[in-house]
């Protein structure tokens, strides 16, 4: 009997090759694009979860004056450990400020490179998050001046030998000095939020001593620090004791600078997904792309259910005989349920054997657009996800339809007056604009989100962005030759402008302060950034200066000045035509200092558009040395001037490389996330519309088969061609249209809940959902004009012959 | 003379030979004739029934309708010729199943754009002519086969046509239904229309004045 089935199930799918190869087709795509976005969400959720007792596992965070801060002060950790006995261990992360890169030589083969992702970790750091050694183990950190190292970084500097105890220099802008490897870790194993190529140890004698001069638990909060509790112990004893931990140690201090603070406890499993702070170690995941993503892996493989529940009830009169013969000759309806659920079972099958094929294929383009190194059976568990995956396709898409065929009653299946009920025909016409629901609504949200995209890269930002090249200092040597340069590259004709700061715009700003204004207290204060800038910095990235003067040529003339934005200054308590020449006061340790404002500029946006504009000001760094070198290129300039500023940095920095980046792209890079995001959510978006249509297209290929006769009829009574193909493409495109109602306020709230993401938002607009009911109509109608048409055309005479 | 056959062949190519359904046929038709055109399964009595409804096209020969020579004319202008006189009836009935009774009926109207009250006149009219104004409302299915065919004939008479072309009408019928369908024909004659019908009955045949008996493709 078995094989009765199987022969009867082989001979539908070649005898209906168009239908079988839709079907087939379309759940392979449905089930690769499912089956790829499962694979990302298991990479996202993986992260951490290796660590041992990642359960007891916190980092201490913080809201400070309305920011939430991923980072404490260096002592908090030791402090926390000191009087709450719940804690076993405490471990710290410094990730330092304006060191981006570490140059790593290895003396004895002569290499050397910059190598990013360093950070200083405290020698318990091993002890509380687990790393997966290669060379040594746990206690490596057991002492000054010891590096662990990447897989990768240690077979960059030593090769395939074993690097233990093996001397590198390690040089940062602030010195260079001797490190000693004992240990290298697997990169490629565990993902962690904390994605280190090298980490150093806290004790050493390049930046060692600045860490151990750090005292209080308020200011310089710079430190990621780890906690583990005890076994047993809960961490609400912990958070419930925190505030008065928090007040009796710098309550005072927080009242004075009018600061308001809570510190938290992070669940190690939370930082990756859920954690989006100041001061994070790298940008993390987020849960709203994991939900999107299963959202539209579920939508995805729906929709080619749905294909296939479409197309096998629409073909049910083709079965109808069987059934009915079957049902004639002692079949029972379970055994047909049986029977049909079988043969969809067999077809998933074929085509999870296609999609298996198809991720392999599409995994590098995946890989390459999400930023991942994703592999097909990387986690053990996705086998039997992919067993389960085809189970519950198989059913989903076969229950319906085997009910369905297996229901018809043997004596009018065989009278030959079998007509599709009306109840199918609704059935069918409710999910093809379900379908078509969700197509249009992935348009609909890709569409808000390539608006925002493009609102975001043309935004103006109240500077200029574009032609800034940016040169790193890596060495204190090549900051000390700032003058020296910039006299250089002016000569250059392609050179408009030059400068140089501790920042430029979109990097985080490190300074901050409290300000308050004339005749106002400390209870007034302004939170206040700045960054700290040489001369010529406002005309370089062309602030617009709204009143006052900008810093003079004499440096050391404005160390007591600062350029404030309008919001400061309004803050302030002072209007933009009145500011210039009045005072704003700080305080430190209990002095009061004050500085003058020189002049208001424009606001603008000194971070990412995912941020509001807040107070921001400008200060001279005077004799200081600046961290990058900035300088306005002419457009059109070619190649050669990159080639010319080289060799002029070579010729006065000749022992610092040359790098450069611009600003624009690295302005860009803030939206990485969301261009990865929206890149991932376009490619899925094609692909729904193209299974939704491949099933459209099936849909229509039966109907107007269906209705071959009606069309004849209707042509020897007189019907145009013209009239037939509208008549029918209007039954299809009411379909489309009741689904783009349903999708727009659908995609409206799902657009509108990205958006807020951002600060600064596109309207959405109406004109976004007309375009996109127009796009999906000319698509559904792309797909199933030529079979009406092709319907309309054909001889009625042979659509009318009786027998 | 309504119409005229001339010499009117039909072939199909198979396997490098002709394969004639009609081969060389000569007859025409008077306005108020009744022909009956008989012949076994596979004569071509249907294929000749088209040609003359204009739904097909002869390979060879000539055919006039009205003095217009049908076969030089384009697609458009016999489309708009056997619409204006031309009333089909068929075996099957071929009524469309998603319509009413009514519509039905209305259907020819509106593709030969009458006005609405028009159409609403006509409509009533027919329904009153054949006794099934109760049965406006219902869809074909909830009809009997020779209800059916009574809206059938109904609609195919409805724009007034000179021609009626019946293939088989009383084929899915029994014996009193047949009659009444027959019984109409003959009265429609009497009014004035031709009608030329395919029938395998030697009693249906009997209702009509002149019989075309066709084997093989040829006229006998």
């Amino acid at each position: 009997m078995i094989r009765n089935y199987i022969k009867i199930a082989w001979r539908n799918l070649l005898k209906n090759k168009t239908f079988s190869f839709i079907n087939i087709f379309g759940l392979s795509v449905g089930l690769a694009t499912c089956l790829l976005l499962t694979l990302y969400i298991m990479d996202e959720t993986s992260y951490d979860s290796h660590h041992k007792d990642a359960d007891r596992v916190y980092r201490i965070v913080m809201e400070s004056a309305g920011e939430q801060l991923a980072t404490s002060s260096a002592p908090m950790a030791e402090t926390l450990k000191n009087e709450f006995p719940e804690i076993a261990m405490t471990t710290r992360l410094l990730k330092f400020p304006n060191v981006d890169k570490y140059l790593l030589k290895n003396n004895q083969k002569n290499t050397k490179f910059y190598e990013t992702n360093g950070y200083y970790v405290d020698s318990t750091f091993f002890k509380i998050l687990t790393y997966d050694f290669k060379y040594g183990d746990a206690s490596a950190l057991n002492g000054p001046n010891k590096v662990v190292l990447s897989e990768k970084v240690a077979y960059k500097l030593f090769g395939d030998k074993n690097p233990l105890n093996e001397i590198i220099d390690i040089e940062i802008p602030y010195g260079t000095a001797k490190y000693t490897v004992t240990g290298v870790f697997r990169d490629n194993k565990y993902k962690s939020h904390i994605a280190a190529n090298l980490l150093l140890s806290m004790k050493n004698t390049d930046i060692g001593e600045w860490v151990d001069a750090q005292e209080g638990l308020l200011g310089n909060n710079l430190f990621h620090s780890y906690i583990k509790l005890k076994k047993g112990t809960s961490i609400a004893s912990v958070e419930d004791k925190l505030p008065e931990f928090v007040d009796r140690h710098i309550g005072d201090q927080l009242r004075e600078i009018g600061f308001e603070r809570h510190y938290f406890m992070q669940p190690l499993s939370d930082i990756y997904l859920k954690s989006d702070m100041m001061w994070e170690i790298s940008a993390n995941g987020s849960m709203t792309y994991i939900y999107i993503f299963s959202a539209i892996a579920a939508f995805l493989l729906l929709i080619a259910c749905i294909n296939f529940m479409n197309l096998s009830t629409a073909r049910s009169q083709k079965r109808a005989k069987e059934v009915g013969m079957r049902k004639v000759l002692g079949a029972k309806k379970e055994v047909l349920v049986f029977q049909f659920l079988g043969e969809s079972l067999i077809i998933c099958l074929i085509a999870l054997a296609i999609a298996l094929i198809l991720v392999i294929l599409s995994l590098p383009l995946f890989n390459a657009i999400t930023n991942k190194d994703l592999l097909l059976f990387h986690h053990p568990g996705i086998t039997i996800f992919i067993a389960g995956l085809a189970l519950l396709t198989g059913l989903i898409s076969g229950l319906y339809p085997a009910f369905y065929l297996s229901s018809f009653k043997p004596i009018t299946v065989l009278k030959g007056t079998l007509v599709n009920s009306i109840s199918a025909k609704t059935i069918r016409k409710g999910l093809v604009v379900f379908q078509f629901a969700i197509s249009a609504s992935l348009i609909l949200v890709a569409g808000v989100i390539w608006k925002q995209m493009d609102y975001l890269k043309n935004k103006d930002l109240g500077f200029k962005k574009e032609q800034q090249l940016l040169i790193p200092y890596r060495s204190s040597t090549a900051a000390e030759n700032y003058i020296a340069f910039k006299s250089e590259i002016l000569k250059n004709p392609n050179v408009i402008s030059a400068t140089a700061g501790d920042s430029y715009p979109g990097l985080e700003v490190t300074s901050d302060n409290s300000f308050y204004g004339e005749g106002k207290t400390i209870e007034d204060n302004v939170y206040t950034r700045y960054g700290m800038v040489k001369d010529d910095y406002l005309e370089t990235l062309e602030y617009e200066l709204l009143s006052g003067r900008t810093f003079s040529k004499n440096s050391n003339k404005d160390s007591l000045s600062i350029i404030l934005n309008e919001m400061a200054v309004l803050q302030l308590g002072y209007k933009t035509d009145n500011a210039v020449g009045r005072k704003i006061y700080y305080e430190w340790n209990n002095e009061k200092y004050d500085l003058e404002i020189i002049g208001v500029i424009k606001d603008f946006n000194f971070k990412s558009l995912h941020e509001p504009v807040t107070p921001y000001g400008l200060r001279s760094l005077g004799q200081n040395q600046p961290n990058y070198f900035i300088a306005t290129l002419r457009e059109g300039g070619g190649k050669n001037t990159m080639v010319e500023i080289e060799k002029t940095w070579k010729y006065i920095n000749p022992d610092t490389p040359f790098e450069y980046s611009f600003l624009d792209q690295n302005f860009d890079n803030h939206y990485r996330g969301e261009q990865q995001t929206s890149n991932v959510i376009f490619c899925f978006m094609f692909i729904a519309i193209f299974i939704a249509c491949i099933g459209l297209f099936g849909l229509a290929l039966f109907t107007t088969e269906q209705r071959r006769k009606e069309v004849g009829i209707r042509r020897v009574l007189g019907a145009s061609i013209m009239s037939i193909t509208t008549m029918q493409l209007k039954d299809f495109l009411k379909l489309v249209l009741i689904a783009m109602v349903i999708a727009s306020p659908l995609a409206y709230y799902t657009g509108n809940r990205w958006l807020q993401n951002f600060a600064y938002q596109v309207d959405v607009g109406w004109q976004l959902f007309v375009s996109a009911a127009l796009v999906a109509l000319f698509i559904a109608f792309v797909t199933v004009g030529f079979q009406v048409i092709k319907a309309a055309i054909a001889n009625p005479v042979t659509s009318l012959r009786t027998e | 003379m309504l119409l005229q056959l001339k010499n009117i062949s039909k072939w199909v190519q198979s396997g490098g030979q002709k394969v004639f359904l009609l081969k060389d046929i000569n007859f025409w038709v008077n306005e108020g004739d009744f022909i009956s055109i008989m012949g076994p399964s596979g004569s071509g009595k249907s294929t000749l029934l088209n040609i003359i409804g204009m739904l097909d096209n002869a390979n060879e020969g000539s055919y006039t309708f009205l003095d217009e020579s049908v076969l030089s004319l384009k697609e458009k202008h016999r489309a708009n010729l056997y619409k204006q006189y031309i009333g089909f009836v068929f075996q099957a009935y071929h009524l469309i199943d998603e319509l009413t009774v009514k519509e039905n009926l209305e259907m020819p109207l509106l593709y030969k754009k009458y006005g609405a009250s028009e159409r609403k006149a006509l409509v009533a009219d027919m329904l009153d002519r054949f006794n099934i104004v109760g049965k406006k409302d219902l869809f074909p299915s909830q009809l009997s086969g020779g209800q059916q065919q009574l809206v059938g004939v109904a609609r195919a008479l409805i724009a007034s046509p000179k021609l009626i072309l019946a293939d088989e009408p009383t084929g899915n019928l029994n014996s009193k239904q047949g009659e009444e369908i027959m019984d109409i024909f003959t009265q429609l004659n009497k009014e004035g229309v031709t009608i030329i019908q395919v029938t395998h009955s030697e009693k249906n045949m009997n209702y009509g004045s002149r019989v075309i008996n066709l084997l093989d493709g040829e006229i006998v």
